[in-house]
């Protein structure tokens, strides 16, 4: 599993601003739609939109994706892990350590691992 | 030979020196006018306070988020490059807000609270603000056509309505509030800033939308510029 991340994090391009924290990076470019608490209720949750945010906080929902999986959609936008484009591309805005901090930051939400994790 | 028959043309040759040598000197009224209306449209800018929330010298940097949390307004200092003329004075006059949420907030909807400038003003202002063409824009893009790529690329591959309101075909206001909204972006923004702010992201503030450059090819974001410059 580790050597997949890191097989797919030599693809994220060199992201042109500075780290920042976790916290930051969350609040700043994912809480649009997922919301300050993750679960998935952000002001880009409209009426209109053909789909939902995931919620970060849901067992259920996140149990069932790999670290691969969210590092992938997170780098190269929903299409690339067979769900919506909603979910735009982030890998030429974060760094490849920015990403895999989400995840984390993710997994932490939901204080749940995924079905890799022993 | 009769020489008083040249009098009226070389009085005519000498009046035409003299006036043309008058004009070289003196300054272009014009010129005048619109240097005066800049200090004009300055000092309501100040006057008024607006500089509270709105930059208008360019940063050093682009920035960091902490940076951008703690800004009141959108930057100014590109407002020449990015809006029509057009646009500001009829918009500093009744605002109308183009950002549904408050901006920074993720929680509070806009207001619709900002300033009204009275007919005049308004002029004046909006002429300072497109004198601030801080992003140096190069020659207008060229589309020939839009085609059905530039909405593929906006409904799709950039999913750019996940964060900006439009207006789908049959009239319905759809799409996410976080970004600015792009109902009447035909009216308020020029093609060749929106190629710039695509494809030149380091150039401006860091920013919550995400880069596409290596992610769509030059053609596609001269295609989706063109295609979000007509939008309704």
């Amino acid at each position: 599993m580790a050597f997949g991340v890191a097989v797919l994090l030599q693809l994220v391009a060199p992201s042109p601003a500075s780290a920042e924290t976790v916290e930051l990076n969350y609040r700043f470019y994912c809480a649009q739609c997922h919301g300050l608490t993750g679960r998935g209720g952000g002001p880009n949750a409209t009426r209109h939109q053909p789909v939902e945010p995931r919620d970060f906080t849901s067992w259920a929902e996140m149990s069932i994706l790999t670290d691969s999986e969210i590092i992938l959609a997170i780098e190269r936008g929903g299409k690339a892990t067979a769900k919506s484009t909603l979910m735009p591309p982030f890998g030429r805005t974060l760094s490849g350590a920015e990403i895999v901090e989400l995840k984390d930051y993710i997994r932490r939400l939901c204080k749940c691992t995924g079905p890799e994790a022993p | 030979m009769d020489y008083s028959s040249l009098r009226l043309p070389v009085l005519l040759f000498l009046s035409a020196l003299v006036i043309l040598s008058g004009c070289a000197q003196a300054p272009s009224p014009l010129a005048a006018i619109d240097s005066e209306e800049l200090a004009r449209g300055r000092a309501v800018f100040e006057s008024k306070g607006c500089g509270g929330c709105h930059l208008i010298e360019p940063p050093a940097t682009a920035g960091t988020i902490s940076d951008r949390l703690l800004t009141l307004g959108p930057v100014l200092w590109y407002a020449g490059s990015k809006f029509k003329d057009s646009f500001l004075k009829d918009w500093l006059r009744a605002p109308v807000a183009i950002r549904p949420m408050e901006y920074n907030s993720l929680v509070s909807r806009s207001s619709e609270m900002h300033r009204r400038l009275a007919a005049r003003e308004a002029v004046a202002v909006a002429s300072f603000l497109m004198s601030l063409t801080g992003a140096g824009l190069e020659a207008p893009i060229a589309v020939s056509e839009v085609g059905s790529l530039g909405p593929k690329l906006f409904n799709y591959k950039g999913a750019c309505y996940g964060c900006h309101l439009v207006r789908t075909p049959r009239g319905l206001k759809v799409g996410g509030l976080s970004g600015p909204s792009l109902l009447g972006a035909r009216d308020r923004l020029r093609a060749e800033w929106i190629y710039d702010y695509l494809s030149k992201p380091e150039a401006y503030p860091v920013r919550a939308m995400p880069n596409y450059v290596g992610i769509m090819t030059d053609a596609e974001l001269v295609v989706l510029s063109a295609y979000v410059a007509g939008l309704e």
